[in-house]
């Protein structure tokens, strides 16, 4: 699988702790790192799968209501 | 009362109705098994013995009168620590949240217990935030298997799947984001429900991942797991996410039987060649349904590496505030997972969602052929405390992440799952295998899970507390 989501997890990590302003201590670094590099491998995993290119179907929907608690029964067949 | 801590939800609610016993004495049976054998398991962080006794003098005041409490009159339940209960913070397994107010009402699904009579008896320990499958809190001390003490819980429902397991309590609830149920269950040798994505409200709890938290029962019996999941439903738009679905009724399902189900055993990415235990427990399951055949569902790994960015990202994003003021107030195991999630970039997120929603689909597809899917639970019985390396795919992978292997894509695709226990002879140890449906079809998750109830498929008393319970 190509690795379209290659990063240095060092380096990224130096650079984005300072953009996010989050004070990473050197005994942390490693673990951090590890996820980093982890999750970098689920991002290729994901990014390889058989989406249409063309398509953006992602959003969370929701119903806007302005009612109370409602409480509805069935019986299942 | 000496076999009532063995005794089902239901058959204690059905003792107290019928003036067999008094929920006073249930309550009063509990609390004496929780103050000899908690510090055992470290399964409780609150007991609330005052609440729970004035709320049993009202049970019984109530049937004196001659009014029925409701389907779960005097039957003891504890909830995961993420639950508001009035009066007490809502520690979600965390340090920082010990300096929270207390809460000002009880979580909407424990109000919805105690109106059928249950009562609420205590809080429960949880790994931090729910960002873990070990049962292992730095904070407040690891919580211990009632199988054998030094191994896992399994989490993050960790106090929950350990009280049950050990008999503390007939009923208590959980929340699952990728497994954080049925890992639990499956290392404790009990029943739980993760319900489809959106059924049960999860007003007054603590979140972690928005687009994968669910909330649900776990028990003994899976009749009790019906009962609850029953009452529990309804639609409410205190919650989002909730869907305002009808209600089942998976009681009245419970006894349909197998006949005309399409079960098959789930394939590809749930083969279990590398995982024996795991496999003998699907291959026992599948022989006493009769299944034979198997099915895959496409785009499982990629449906689990999207839950799992979703739930890094959106966790992160949550704790964010406090990873930059006070990040050494975290566990340490869930500190450095949250600041790499904070630091992910957003393309990665949104290809999660897409992917999601597109497993979503194909698993959709597969469930117009198939009624049910067997598949394990956990990859392996319960490991022991400290250990941090499981082998995936023939590959050392960290621990903590993988114990959800199996359970993390059905969060993806909002399935409902319930485990059902199994031992395994080889380790003397319980591990669960999922009983998986179509969205909205929990019904059949539990007729399933009952159905093989009566063929054996139990939640043992485990060997290891058995003489120590049975002193109590």
């Amino acid at each position: 699988m190509p690795n379209k989501n290659a990063i240095d997890p060092p380096a990224y990590l130096e650079l984005m702790q300072t953009i996010l302003d989050i004070p990473v201590r050197e005994e942390w670094k490693a673990g951090v790192c590890l996820h980093l590099a982890n999750a970098a491998r689920m991002a290729d995993i994901i990014e390889a799968a058989d989406l249409d290119p063309d398509s953006l179907v992602l959003a969370g929907t929701f119903t806007p209501d302005s009612g109370g608690e409602r409480t509805t029964t069935e019986t299942t067949s | 009362m000496s076999d009532l801590p063995l005794s089902s939800a239901g058959d204690i609610a059905a003792g107290v109705s019928a003036g067999h016993f008094s929920a006073r004495e249930v309550v009063n049976m509990f609390l004496a098994r929780i103050a000899r054998m908690n510090p055992a398991l470290n399964a409780f962080t609150a007991v609330l013995a005052e609440r729970a006794t004035a709320r049993a003098a009202h049970i019984d005041a109530q049937l004196a009168r001659g009014k029925k409490p409701g389907r779960l009159a005097g039957v003891p339940f504890a909830v995961k620590n993420l639950f508001d209960i009035c009066g007490l913070p809502t520690l979600a397994g965390s340090a920082i949240n010990a300096d929270h107010a207390p809460a000002r009402d009880d979580a909407l699904l424990i109000r919805r217990l105690e109106a059928e009579g249950a009562i609420l008896i205590g809080a429960l320990g949880m790994g931090e935030y729910a960002y873990d499958f070990t049962g292992e809190n730095a904070h407040y001390g690891n919580c211990a298997n009632p199988w054998d003490t030094a191994r896992m819980s399994g989490g993050s429902s960790s106090g929950s799947g350990s009280a049950l397991g050990g008999t503390l309590v007939p009923l208590a609830l959980g929340s699952d984001t990728n497994g954080s149920i049925r890992v639990p269950a499956s290392f404790c040798g009990i029943f739980g429900l993760k319900p489809t994505y959106g059924r049960l409200p999860r007003s007054g709890t603590y979140p972690f991942s928005d687009s994968l938290d669910h909330l649900g029962p776990m028990a003994r019996t899976s009749r009790d797991l019906a009962l609850a999941f029953d009452v529990m439903q309804g639609y409410s738009n205190s919650d989002h996410a909730c869907a305002d679905r009808p209600a089942l009724d998976c009681i009245g399902a419970l006894e349909r039987g197998l006949e005309n189900l399409r079960i098959r055993r789930a394939g590809g990415y749930f083969s279990l060649e590398s995982y024996p235990p795991a496999a003998r427990a699907v291959d026992k399951v599948c022989r006493a349904l009769n299944c034979t055949s198997e099915v895959e569902i496409p785009g499982t790994q990629e449906g689990r590496c999207a839950a799992y960015l979703i739930t890094n990202v959106e966790g992160s994003r949550l704790h964010l505030p406090r990873l930059r003021t006070r990040p050494q107030d975290f566990d340490p195991d869930t500190r450095d997972r949250f600041i790499a999630g904070a630091l992910l970039p957003a393309s990665w997120y949104a290809r999660a969602q897409q992917v999601r929603h597109w497993y979503a689909r194909k698993a959709a597809e597969v469930f117009r052929d198939v009624d049910v899917i067997v598949a394990a639970a956990t990859p392996c019985v319960a490991p022991r405390m400290g250990e941090k390396i499981l082998t995936i795919q023939g590959e050392a992978q960290p621990l903590r992440a993988n114990l959800g292997y199996f359970t993390q894509p059905i969060s993806a695709a909002g399935l409902p799952s319930c485990v059902v226990p199994t031992l395994d002879e080889e380790s003397g140890l319980p591990i669960g295998v999922q009983i998986i449906a179509a969205p909205w079809r929990e019904d059949l998750c539990l007729r399933v899970a009952f159905a093989l109830e009566t063929r054996g498929f139990t939640a043992r008393e485990p060997d290891a507390l058995g003489k120590e319970l049975a002193a109590v």
